[in-house]
């Protein structure tokens, strides 16, 4: 798995690429807690995530919470099968995600 | 009854006697007859001619002339006392006049004091009557000659006349004598007489006949009717079960007597049958459905048709399909510890309800001893000793006992004297090497010895009983080991679908033949598709790889892995396990991933405790959405393994 990381003024827009499960999920964990107390918008570009579990939720949830009462965070370009994971979970219910 | 034999032995006898009766009252009647006519005819023969004697001494004319005379009143007393003391109703004195056809009387008398007087005064003598003279007057006066006339008078009624003639000195016919006797008289005093002779006798036959009749009553139809009756009760009393009969005791020592004691015999015997079927009936009905019960006993214990998957290495399909009665044959396939695979096939001695307890007896046994792999021949010597222990009926069974070792991919195996059984490696199939050692239960010091073999991934054990070899067609033929090797030979097998080609191979086989034994087999197959995983988190890649390797849909593919990377994560979290296998069985709408690790147990469906989205960065999700992945998710925990499937739809359109 990959992370781009864009970060224009308070605005980060991080890109995923590839599968986001287990194993994986402990490196964007990483990237977030990197993240400067700056960024009050916070982007995830799904558009090239292939796969999410559990684990990513879990790190989709941190950011979230990051993101609350400070500023506004969003996920972008979720591909149909990454939805259906959302769904499953809840999720659409409680992040604004774009499809 | 229609006809009473008594009824009918009196209509009879009364018949014949009122024919004799009446035929011999008629018969002796006619002849009394005749003789009194013939009798009485010669007595007014005698007396006429007696008369015609006497007269010649008198005068017939002077007689005329002088009725009053004394000669006359002689003459006339005389002829009375003839008429009298002959039974003659008239006697008469009279002179023929041939030319005028007249009569002059002389004299007559009739034996009866009335008429005598009335004739005296109607026919005194010298009175002339008209008379056509008969022929045997005619006769009589012109030739002497005695002659009969019989003739019935209106007046006077039948009677018999005899004439006589009367002579002077010289020889001349000077009157006729006549002597009438009644036949009518004697006729009725015949028919009387014969009348009151034959009812005396009438009476006394029927006095006869009705002692006859009586003692038949007594002595023949009062016995025949108490037997017939006794008869008739004892087969009432049959019909509806009852027990009344009494021996029949007629008394009268005869062939009643006889037909009595024989069916009193009869009756006890009939009896003693009736008991006897009764019981063998029950029994035998209690056989049939102790068999029965037997049977499906049996069926319980061994179920006809069998496909396991034992462990994730080993695949065990059987059947068995049994001939009439209960058989001995059996097969067993559990699970020892640390995943190996135990199967057993035997073949008790004998058939029945016996063989069906020693069976199970013995498969019980096995189960029991054989814990573990090691030492399996020491193992089935001392089953072989508790079998000899607990024989009494000193039954044997013949037994094949193979242990499948999930590590080392070798089976160790007993051959207690059973049939070799075959194996398949590479599609090519052969007896197993397997030198039999003595059967079970046949001497309690027997040793076994036990082999070892490789069995690697997709070799088929295939286990069997004489059923299958045995088995005969309609010429007599054997099916033969010969061609259980034809038919094992392919590479295309798996466990189940080699029994099915055996089975179906045997039931084209024996087409019209008839089953005489039971037809047993088991087949064991080697499937490694188990995926071995150190509990790393690392190894995710391969549970990937595992999954993606399963010619699914990529949709689908990525669904199971999905729920699979939320398992495996949580068992390598949280378990302390330190291996995980995982395997996977696919049918056509089905696919199940199983999951088994040695960690502490764990149910994933009951252990986890519900969270609310703000506590998700903490864990949680995984199993909430392995449960929304599946379509059912079993846990159990065997061996010391938690065993988790989980259950996916095999569709397209998922």
């Amino acid at each position: 798995m990959d992370i781009i990381n864009n970060i224009d003024g308070n605005k980060a827009t991080m890109e995923i690429i590839g599968w986001l499960d287990t194993q994986t999920a402990p490196q964007l964990e990483e990237a977030l807690s990197k993240l400067g107390d700056e960024i009050t918008n916070l982007v995830f570009d799904f558009a090239k995530l292939e796969y999410i579990s559990s684990a990513g939720l879990r790190q989709v949830v941190s950011a979230y919470k990051k993101m609350s009462g400070k500023g506004e965070f969003k996920i972008i370009n979720v591909s149909d099968e990454v939805y259906d994971v959302f769904k499953l979970t809840g999720f659409d219910q409680k992040i604004n995600i774009e499809k | 009854m229609k006809n009473s034999l008594l009824k009918r032995i009196v209509v009879y006898i009364c018949a014949v006697f009122l024919v004799a009766i009446v035929v011999f009252g008629s018969l002796s009647c006619i002849d009394n007859i005749q003789r009194t006519t013939r009798l009485t005819t010669n007595i007014a023969k005698s007396a006429s001619y007696i008369v015609s004697q006497i007269a010649r001494d008198y005068d017939i004319e002077s007689l005329i002339n002088n009725p009053s005379s004394k000669r006359y009143s002689y003459l006339q007393s005389s002829l009375r006392s003839i008429c009298i003391g002959e039974g003659l109703e008239y006697i008469f004195i009279y002179i023929p006049d041939m030319e005028n056809n007249q009569i002059k009387y002389v004299m007559v008398v009739a034996a009866d004091e009335e008429k005598n007087s009335e004739v005296s005064v109607d026919r005194k003598a010298g009175t002339v009557v008209d008379h056509e003279l008969f022929d045997a007057e005619v006769k009589t006066w012109n030739s002497g000659e005695s002659t009969v006339y019989e003739y019935s008078n209106e007046t006077y009624g039948r009677f018999a006349s005899s004439f006589n003639c009367i002579y002077d000195k010289n020889n001349n016919p000077v009157a006729l004598v006549c002597a009438d006797y009644s036949l009518e008289k004697i006729y009725t005093e015949i028919i009387s007489e014969t009348v009151l002779r034959m009812s005396i006798v009438i009476i006394a036959l029927f006095a006869l006949f009705a002692l006859t009749a009586l003692f038949i009553k007594k002595k023949i139809y009062n016995p025949i009717t108490m037997v017939f009756t006794s008869m008739k009760d004892y087969i009432t009393d049959k019909k509806v079960g009852k027990k009344t009969f009494q021996p029949i005791d007629p008394g009268t020592n005869d062939e009643i007597q006889l037909i009595a004691n024989f069916f009193n015999e009869m009756v006890v015997d009939i009896d003693s049958y009736v008991d006897k079927i009764k019981t063998l009936a029950e029994e035998k009905a209690k056989a049939v459905t102790e068999l029965d019960v037997a049977r499906r006993i049996q069926y319980g214990i061994i179920s006809k048709e069998k496909n396991i998957c034992m462990s994730d290495n080993f695949m065990v399909s059987a059947r068995m399909k049994s001939a009439k009665q209960v058989g001995g044959d059996f097969y067993d396939s559990f699970l020892l510890k640390n995943g190996n695979v135990c199967t057993v096939i035997g073949d008790v001695s004998g058939k029945g309800v016996a063989a069906s307890l020693f069976m199970v007896f013995v498969k019980t046994l096995i189960r029991e001893k054989l814990t573990d792999i090691s030492d399996v021949a020491e193992t089935v010597k001392s089953i072989n000793l508790e079998i000899c222990q607990s024989n009494p009926e000193e039954m044997f069974v013949t037994a094949f006992i193979a242990i499948f070792d999930r590590e080392s991919g070798k089976f160790c195996y007993v051959n207690a004297g059973h049939n070799k059984p075959v194996i398949i490696r590479n599609g090519k199939a052969e007896f197993l090497n397997c030198p039999p050692c003595m059967a079970l239960g046949v001497f309690d010091d027997s040793e076994y010895k036990q082999y070892t073999a490789d069995f690697s991934n997709g070799d088929i054990l295939y286990l069997y009983t004489d059923g299958v070899t045995e088995a005969v067609n309609e010429n007599k033929e054997f099916f033969g080991e010969k061609r259980l090797l034809e038919v094992c030979t392919g590479t295309q097998y798996t466990a189940k679908s080699l029994c099915q080609s055996i089975s179906s191979s045997l039931i084209e086989f024996i087409n019209t033949g008839e089953q005489f034994d039971d037809i047993t087999m088991l087949a064991v197959q080697r499937q490694d598709s188990t995926l071995k995983l150190n509990c790393r988190l690392s190894e995710l890649g391969k549970i990937r790889e595992y999954i993606f390797s399963l010619g699914l849909e990529d949709k689908l593919k990525k669904k199971i892995f999905l729920a699979c990377d939320e398992v495996f994560s949580n068992i390598v979290n949280y378990s302390g396990a330190d291996l995980i296998a995982v395997s996977y069985n696919k049918t056509a709408d089905k696919i199940s991933i199983i999951f088994r690790d040695n960690g502490k147990k764990f149910d994933y469906l009951k252990d986890m405790p519900k969270k609310d989205f703000d506590d998700f960065d903490n864990g949680g999700m995984g199993i909430m959405i392995v449960k929304k992945l599946c379509t059912n998710i079993v846990y159990n925990y065997i061996n010391g393994e938690n065993v988790l499937e989980l259950v996916f739809t095999n569709n397209q359109n998922n």
